[in-house]
Formats: C-alpha cells, sequence, structure tokens
C-alpha cells in the first residue's frame, strides 16, 4: 500500500522513516518545554511588578533569560549549545541529541506564551481569590490556571507547530527528521518527488496538529 | 419574597461559628460590627501624593446595612477594599467584629477574609467552574471536606435560588443569576460581614430590585452585617439603614437614611426625592420645601395657610418614597406673595412647624 505511488519503495519507506524521527522529536521537546516553560512562565507573570508574587529581580533574570533563548536563530543556538547537549543527551548527534536543543528553543518560546495567557486573566479573579482568603498557591491553581487553559493549549499547538519547523533543521547535527529528507534528497540531490512528498507530510502535520489543538481549546472553553 | 426556597432553621448550624453568631444576635444591637477610625490612605505616584481617604470615620452596627454613596473615583471602593485589607489603609484603625484588623499578617489575615464575604460588580465567577463549583471555592480554600462542602453548597443554592442551575456554567447564566452565585459564595464560609462593590452597577433597574431585596432578607434572617458601596441612590433608597457620603475622599455627610430623608437641606435628602429647579418658578414666589413624616396631617397644613395666614400656595413638586420600611416624602409649595397675605409670616410658622423645612 503505498500513499505516494510516485515514490520508489525504498522512498517512501524513509519517509515514514523521517516522519517518526520528526514526531519523536517534537513529541519529547514539546513534553520537556511545557514542563519547564509553564513554571517559568508561571514565575514571570507573578514576579513582575504588580504581580501577586511581585519580585523584580526573579522577574528581570527570567526576562533576560527568555530574551536570550528567543533572539537566536535555532540553527545558531543549536551548534552553541553542543556541549550542553552532550552533558544531557550523553552524545551531541543523532535524533535523540536533537531534542535537547529543540527543547531549550521551545522553552522560552513556551514560557513567554504562559505569561501572556496568565496576564490575561481577568485581574478581579485573583482579587477575588484573595478576598475569600486564598493564598497565591490558590491563586495560581484555582483561577489562573483554570482560566488560562485555553490560552495554555493554543500555546501548546504554537509551540508544537514552531518545533516541527525547527526540526527541520535537526538534520545538521544528525537528527534526521522529514527536514533533514527534503533537504538531503529532495534539494541536494534534485529528487523533487522527494520534496513535494515531504511537503505534503509537513503539511498535513500541521494542519493536524492545528486541527486538535483548537478543537480541545474551544472544548475547554466555556465562555 | 423573591424566592420561594424556604431556609432551614438548621442551615447555619451546620458551620462552627452558629455559637458566636447566636451571642452575637443577642447582644444585639448598639455592637459596632466594622468600625472605620481616622483612616486615611495616601497613594504615592512618582512624586506625587494622592489622597484617596482623607480621615474617614464610621462604624457599622451589628445586623446594619450601610451604605457608602459616591461617584466614580471618590474613594469609596478604596474604602471597602480597606475593610479586608485587599488595600492597606496609611493610617487608621480598622476593628471587624472588635478586632483592630489593620495589624495581621499571614495566616490571621486569611482568615479575616475567610470571614469577611465580599461581592463584586463584575461577579468575579471562575468560567472554567460550574455554579456549584463556584460556591465551593471559599470551602475548598479553608481546607473543609468533600462531603461537607457538597452539603453546604446545596444549601447555599437553596438560600439564593438557584437550584435549577448547580451544574451550569456562567456562561449560560443571566447578570443577576451570576450575582446570585456571587452571593452565595461569599456566604460560603458563614461570615460575620458581607461587603459589596458595587453589587447591582452591572444589572437592569428590575434585576437590581431583586438582588437588593434578595440581600434585605439575607441581611434579616441571618443578622448579616452589610457594608455596600454604590453610586446608585436607589440602593440606598431601598435597603440601606444608614448611609455615608463620600467625595474625594472625604465623608461630607452621615446617618439614618429615614432622618436625612426629612432633611430637605441634606445632600440625601434632596437626592431621594424629585427636585423643583428654583429658575423654573418666578423668582418672586418664594419656595418652601417641607419634610412629611408618614403621620404629617397635609389638610392642616394648607388649612393653617389659608386661615391663619391668608396664604394661596401652589404645589410645584414633591414625592413620596418608601424609604426602608417606611414612607417618606417632600412637598415644594410656591407661597404666593400677594400683598393682603401675610406671607412673611406663614414663612417662619413653615419653618418651625416642620423642623428641615427649607425656603428659597
Amino acid at each position: 500500500m503505498s500513499i505516494f505511488p510516485f515514490l520508489t519503495d525504498r522512498m517512501e519507506s524513509l519517509l515514514w522513516e523521517s516522519t517518526q524521527e520528526t514526531l519523536y522529536m517534537v513529541f519529547w521537546a514539546t513534553v520537556f518545554s511545557v514542563v519547564i516553560g509553564l513554571p517559568i512562565g508561571i514565575l514571570l507573570a507573578t514576579t513582575q511588578k504588580g504581580g501577586i508574587l511581585s519580585f523584580p529581580p526573579v522577574y528581570w533574570v527570567l526576562d533576560l533569560a527568555v530574551n536570550i533563548g528567543r533572539s537566536l536563530p535555532f540553527i545558531i543556538l543549536m551548534v552553541a549549545i553542543i556541549p550542553f547537549t552532550r552533558a544531557v543527551a550523553g552524545s551531541s548527534i543523532g535524533t535523540r541529541a536533537a531534542i535537547v536543543p529543540l527543547a531549550v528553543a521551545a522553552i522560552p518560546f513556551f514560557a513567554r506564551l504562559t505569561e501572556i495567557s496568565l496576564l490575561e486573566v481577568d485581574r478581579g479573579l485573583i482579587e477575588m481569590i484573595q478576598a475569600t482568603g486564598g493564598t497565591s498557591w490558590h491563586v495560581i491553581t484555582k483561577a489562573l490556571l483554570p482560566e488560562a487553559i485555553p490560552g495554555l493549549i493554543r500555546g501548546v499547538t504554537v509551540t508544537i507547530i514552531s518545533l516541527i519547523g525547527y526540526s527541520a533543521m535537526a538534520g545538521v547535527i544528525g537528527g534526521g527528521g522529514l527536514g533533514d529528507l527534503a533537504y538531503r534528497y529532495g534539494y541536494q540531490r534534485f529528487e523533487g518527488d522527494v520534496m513535494i512528498a515531504t511537503i505534503i507530510v509537513l503539511v498535513v502535520l500541521v494542519q493536524v496538529v492545528q486541527w486538535v489543538g483548537n478543537g480541545v481549546a474551544s472544548l475547554l472553553q466555556r465562555r | 419574597m423573591v424566592f420561594g426556597v424556604a431556609l432551614a432553621d438548621s442551615t447555619f448550624c451546620e458551620v462552627p461559628s452558629h455559637v458566636d453568631r447566636g451571642r452575637r444576635a443577642q447582644e444585639g444591637l448598639g455592637k459596632h460590627m466594622i468600625e472605620i477610625d481616622h483612616v486615611r490612605k495616601v497613594y504615592r505616584q512618582g512624586r506625587q501624593e494622592i489622597v484617596a481617604l482623607d480621615d474617614i470615620s464610621l462604624s457599622v452596627g451589628a445586623g446594619e446595612i450601610y451604605g457608602v454613596i459616591g461617584e466614580s473615583g471618590a474613594g469609596k471602593s478604596t474604602l471597602i477594599r480597606c475593610v479586608n485589607r485587599l488595600e492597606e489603609p496609611t493610617s487608621g484603625a480598622i476593628r471587624v467584629d472588635g478586632e483592630d484588623i489593620t495589624g495581621l499578617r499571614g495566616r490571621q489575615l486569611r482568615q479575616l477574609r475567610h470571614e469577611t464575604g465580599m461581592i463584586f460588580q463584575g461577579f468575579n465567577l471562575l468560567s472554567s467552574r460550574t455554579v456549584a463549583q463556584n460556591i465551593a471555592l471559599p470551602l475548598e480554600v479553608s481546607g473543609v471536606s468533600r462531603r461537607e462542602r457538597t452539603q453546604r453548597v446545596a444549601e447555599l443554592i437553596s438560600l439564593v435560588g438557584l437550584d435549577a442551575r448547580a451544574n451550569a456554567y456562567p456562561a449560560r447564566l443571566s447578570g443577576g443569576q451570576k450575582q446570585r452565585v456571587g452571593i452565595a459564595r461569599a456566604l460560603a464560609a458563614s461570615p460575620k460581614v458581607l461587603l459589596s462593590d458595587e453589587a447591582t452597577s452591572a444589572l437592569d433597574p428590575q434585576t437590581t430590585a431583586t438582588i437588593l431585596a434578595l440581600l434585605r432578607d439575607l441581611n434579616r434572617r441571618l443578622n448579616l452585617t452589610i457594608l455596600l458601596i454604590t453610586h446608585e441612590m436607589d440602593v440606598v433608597r431601598s435597603i440601606c439603614d444608614r448611609v455615608a457620603v463620600i467625595e474625594s475622599g472625604r465623608i461630607v455627610e452621615q446617618g439614618s437614611v429615614a432622618e436625612l430623608a426629612l432633611q430637605p437641606a441634606s445632600r440625601i435628602g434632596s437626592a431621594l426625592f424629585p427636585q423643583v429647579a428654583r429658575e423654573t418658578i418666578p423668582a418672586n414666589l418664594p419656595l418652601v420645601t417641607i419634610p412629611l413624616a408618614e403621620d404629617a396631617d397635609v389638610t392642616a397644613l394648607f388649612a393653617t395657610l389659608r386661615e391663619t395666614y391668608a396664604v394661596s400656595a401652589q404645589l410645584v413638586g414633591g414625592g413620596i418614597e418608601p424609604i426602608g420600611d417606611r414612607r417618606l416624602g417632600q412637598l415644594t409649595l410656591a407661597i404666593d406673595p400677594s400683598p393682603t397675605s401675610r406671607h412673611a409670616e406663614a414663612l417662619v410658622w413653615l419653618e418651625r412647624a416642620y423642623p428641615g423645612a427649607v425656603i428659597r
């Protein structure tokens, strides 16, 4: 059974292999960026001046760190942190190793999106929790996060799509994936059909992610 | 009655503070539940100092509904937030049920807030929670067990007449229903005091009336002390026992609503009734505004004017309004200054016979 009849069997199996590599890298990078980016985003939203945990020094440091992370082009970041990648993943090349720079790039991105979502929660709700005798922890867990969930889901969606884009560059450190396939076969070997098939798979991936993300977000949106 | 559900007498016996509540009720009248004592609040904006509250003193008796009325920016919002310390007073003392709350920190401060219900102009309901879950929130915060929460929430939902909507999300509720949820949530922890921050300002007049009736009803049944802020005279008219008028951070008038209603010269007294603009009546006709208590005999008034002073008068304005449980009024007469009448003496008599009468 072949989805792309214009590809040879070998190319098609290479295509599915690359798709799996992309999904693997994107999946784990997303997990890490949410797990680490969410708390950073919460701190960004709450430690700034006027926030419930107002503590500007923490905000400045995190804000600067996030800005630095966001200002480096992914290809530069990936190469620049190779020693770090080796320390974390045990190797600086391969699909598994590529997860490290992908996560490092996506953490500040998702942290910023989290901050924005949390700041959009009505301040009246924060005041309400405080007026019932709630702690800052209650404000975060009972008002900020639950009310921001649709926004956070949309943030995860955007992050996944960005990661699909970044992962195309993972070939530089031997990460494989769809981008690498398109570059090596489609571009360097002038195999236009591989290029087209890769683009189709990428477009479908992005569509599905966006569609699922929107669906989940609007399901959880009670407004 | 605005809602048909009777509150079982046992409802509030479930909560640990019922003993206190009973004792408070016995100690009864004259006891101050909230005392605001020379409170100042100064904001610093760059180099500028903005005085939001300037030497405010007022006290709210147990079981009383006390209204603070003023225009937006007058400081009333800051004032009510000082009572549960969402705002810090710069100086002065605030006592709630005899306890000075200005120095409370951490756990004690949260306990104060827990025991002080608050309702808001914008309702402040969590959109991700149902009616029942919204009402349960203060109980979750204070660590009440799930079983007790469920039971207490069911009582509260009945108390505010929302039985059919327990599992609805706020987006599906009308404004009035949202505020009922807000009220039920504010009462969840059986507070001594309810703070109402413009609770009806976002509601249409009819809904406002039902919410005010609900507050009045809760005030009577639970002996709940209510401090409210508003910019609507109707709120003061229909439910407040006493009122303070606040202007640029200062109290410019305070007293019992009924007493102020009988003083046409007071701000409240003139705002509660339709007033006659002086320039709409010829300048040579003196205007007299007379307060009318329920027992005022207007036939005697007119008879005296006619027979004793030979004065003829036109009725140019006035009104009768229900004020709390009373029905009070003001009457504005234009006195005919014809040379044949003893109109000057009549005016002197009116001022004496109707204390508070205003001559313009």
